[in-house]
């Protein structure tokens, strides 16, 4: 293990990144990607449907993770695809679909690629494996006088580490554009299908107002090259009699929306309820649904699992919110105290009542100006507290939320992008409360004026 | 990396730190770069500000003044050692207020009585009222910018051993233990943040709503989850500071610009002024 703890260092110790595509150009490969976007726009927006694109569209996440799709995996998938009943005419590119896997020869793409890495490399790899189990399948493939010069790092490895030698990926680098925007190796290779294509990555941490430059040198684009490999098809499927041409070639956008932005690489693996896999980040803390109905604030540690939690909002998406949204959402909580001073059928008492409550400076004028929607909220604690009681806010943890309200508004230390996201995620929260209380189904999709969400449905045994 | 120099980003981090806290130029410092408690670290290393005897003129004590516990507070004017004897000259208030007066002691005498200010800033320190005992903040001789941040993390990047040579972090930063950098290293919570008197502070994966007179390091890791806002919030912080000046390679200082441009593909940094130059 000695070698590693010199390429493997919390600081980075090279100076030039460059990030080597090897763009695989493979038959079977191409033809499954191809037809499983026909499928794709074979679904429409039926949810049926779109789980059985789901199923086909995991099996090829795993190949372009460079995992092994095991028989049982497969059965699963024809299992799944015969259950639903679906007509003859949509299933044909799923049985397609399903045809091609024993032709894609995974072991042959790894094996090749990584040869190919060696032809330039003589120092110790670095291969980013998913878990040990694929670090003994990748050892298992490549040559005896290989195995010596590659060792593996790990998500958790990669997340606080630069590694000071080349580094394999086997991944999309849609998947990871981030990750290789700001580099964590001298020279990442990143072995891909064609179809995805290259990828301008630009450091664009520093732009104001996505224009003008503010960082101490101009956006740097990181050097990349394509390096193409062909791997030959293996003669069965040269024989096949139906191989689906490709009309025309793939647009990386297109792959993008088909595979989405988010990969194990990143993130931490969940599945949803239909069987699917879905990604969140460590240690974010989400909006989550537990299996009794309750809505909390949860984060997940690397190794935690999700027992007890059925849904969980992945995204929210507040770009389109502006300060108006976000005082208007803060001026709307207000006014669930602010309501009934001001519809109170004989506000002369007023004074007086707030009084017994506690307040100290009720008099008729101020009264007015709290109720008012334009103004914060009492300054004086003892006379925020008599409002809210006399708007029936009582409990310790609704007085709590209102007073971090009112500090929130008042603030100039809380910048604008916390506020709209704190907002925002009270929006979700209150509308996702809502609709469990009045037994409304959660939909994978939320959307509230500006903003939007997506939601995920967990399994129930999900660990 | 060879033992006697820094790696790139340790070196730029010092270099930023001293133009940043101490001298001049520069308001804040923007850095991504994986580690940002790490980096910190490094950045409290250099900004470290010992107090010690002899102390200087301008250092702030708490004196007594009688038997019930009261003092007096007091600002060093001189240092000197006359035939071999060392002492000091320093000034407080006289009772009427404005007027001042000059009083000498042996430093071992002083010394003995005195009590190192944690305020060393107030320019109107000897005009504050007289403390009791029980209530005097006291400086512990030695003092860091202040972190935005959680302490996360931080012991774990205290107790490696860092650059090969047998000590932690904790150790170059003149610690015993945990307590003991806790106890000298002031955390503020990122969210609820309300700058204090301090001038110096180290943001971590969170970013200032206004620079505001103060000066400011912030460290932003790529893997952080809360990174897509950062642009945003940069962009805010940008929007709101006036007179803003963003510095570019050619122009930044010759130890800094060499540093800054070895790291320039892989640590990217933004460096602003607030002040027209």
């Amino acid at each position: 293990m000695e070698y590693q703890e010199v390429l493997i260092s919390p600081f980075c110790n090279f100076t030039t990144p460059t990030i080597k595509f090897i763009n695989i150009k493979y038959s079977p490969l191409d033809e499954y990607i191809h037809v499983l976007d026909k499928l794709r726009s074979d679904c429409n927006s039926d949810d049926l449907r779109r789980s059985v694109f789901k199923k086909f569209k995991q099996l090829l996440n795993s190949l372009l993770s460079g995992l092994l799709i095991t028989d049982e995996i497969l059965d699963d998938t024809l299992n799944f695809c015969k259950k639903t009943k679906l007509n003859k005419q949509f299933l044909a590119n799923p049985k397609i679909l399903y045809q091609l896997i024993p032709f894609i020869e995974i072991k042959k793409i790894i094996r090749e690629s990584i040869t190919r890495v060696f032809e330039s490399e003589i120092e110790e790899v670095a291969v980013f494996c998913k878990d040990v189990k694929q670090w003994e399948f990748i050892c298992s493939l490549v040559d005896v006088h290989e195995r010596d010069f590659i060792y593996p790092v790990y998500r958790t490895t990669i997340r606080k580490n630069y590694i000071n030698g080349p580094l394999v990926i086997i991944a999309p680098s849609y998947w990871i554009s981030d990750f290789l925007k700001y580099p964590s190796a001298e020279t990442v290779y990143v072995i891909q299908p064609q179809s995805v294509g290259a990828l301008e990555l630009k450091m664009d941490l520093f732009k104001s107002n996505a224009e003008i430059d503010i960082g101490l040198v101009k956006p740097v684009t990181i050097p990349t090259s394509i390096n193409e490999l062909i791997i030959e098809a293996s003669e069965s499927y040269k024989k096949r009699i139906n191989i689906v041409p490709i009309e025309n070639p793939f647009s990386f956008n297109r792959m993008e929306e088909m595979l989405g932005a988010l990969s194990h690489i990143t993130c931490k693996e969940i599945i949803e309820e239909d069987g699917s896999v879905s990604y969140i980040q460590v240690n974010k803390t989400y909006i989550t649904v537990n299996s009794n109905g309750f809505v909390e604030n949860k984060a997940f540690g690397e190794n935690d699992n999700l027992l007890g939690t059925s849904y969980i909002v992945q995204n929210i998406d507040y770009s389109r919110m502006s300060h108006e949204d976000v005082n208007q959402e803060y001026r709307k909580q207000m006014d669930k105290w602010k309501k009934p001073l001001r519809d109170y059928y004989r506000p002369y008492n007023l004074p007086k009542l707030l009084k017994e409550l506690g307040a100290k400076k009720a008099s008729e004028i101020n009264i007015k100006n709290w109720s008012k929607p334009a103004s914060i909220a009492p300054k004086g604690r003892f006379d925020f507290l008599a409002v809210l009681t006399f708007a029936n806010i009582t409990s310790e943890e609704e007085i709590e939320t209102y007073f971090k309200l009112a500090s929130n508004m008042r603030s100039n230390s809380i910048s604008f992008g916390h506020k709209k996201a704190d907002v925002a995620k009270e929006i979700i929260k209150k509308s996702i409360i809502s609709k469990l209380s009045n037994g409304e189904p959660i939909e994978n999709e939320l959307s509230i004026g500006n903003l939007n969400a997506n939601i995920l449905m967990l399994r129930v045994h999900n660990v | 990396m060879n033992e006697h120099n820094d790696n790139y980003q340790i070196a730029l981090i010092k270099e930023l730190t001293n133009r940043v806290f101490s001298t001049g130029g520069f308001d804040c410092a923007i850095v991504l770069a994986k580690n940002p408690q790490l980096l910190s670290l490094f950045s409290c290393l250099v900004s470290k500000v010992i107090l010690k005897s002899p102390y200087p003129p301008g250092t702030n004590f708490y004196y007594p003044i009688s038997r019930d516990g009261k003092y007096r507070r007091i600002t060093i004017l001189s240092h000197q050692v006359e035939s071999g004897l060392s002492s000091y000259w320093y000034k407080e208030a006289n009772g009427t207020k404005g007027s001042e007066c000059k009083s000498w002691k042996t430093l071992e005498n002083f010394e003995k009585k005195a009590i190192l200010a944690k305020d060393q800033e107030s320019v109107d320190w000897i005009e504050q009222r007289d403390v009791s005992g029980a209530n005097l903040s006291k400086h512990c001789g030695q003092s860091f910018p202040e972190i935005v941040s959680t302490r996360r993390d931080f012991e774990y990047w205290l107790s490696e051993d860092i650059n090969d040579n047998n000590k932690s972090l904790l150790n170059l930063l003149g610690f015993k233990n945990f307590e003991e950098f806790n106890g000298a290293v002031n955390f503020l919570s990122p969210r609820s943040m309300k700058l204090s008197k301090e001038k110096n502070y180290i943001w971590i994966n969170s970013i200032p709503e206004l620079i505001d007179n103060k000066k400011h390091i912030v460290l932003l890791s790529p893997s952080s989850t809360r990174f897509e806002e950062f642009n945003f919030d940069i962009n805010e912080l940008y929007l709101n500071t006036e007179t803003i000046r963003t510095w570019s390679l050619d122009e930044l200082p010759e130890g800094l610009r060499m540093v800054a441009k070895r790291c320039s593909a892989t640590t990217p940094i933004s460096i602003w002024s607030t002040k027209k130059c």
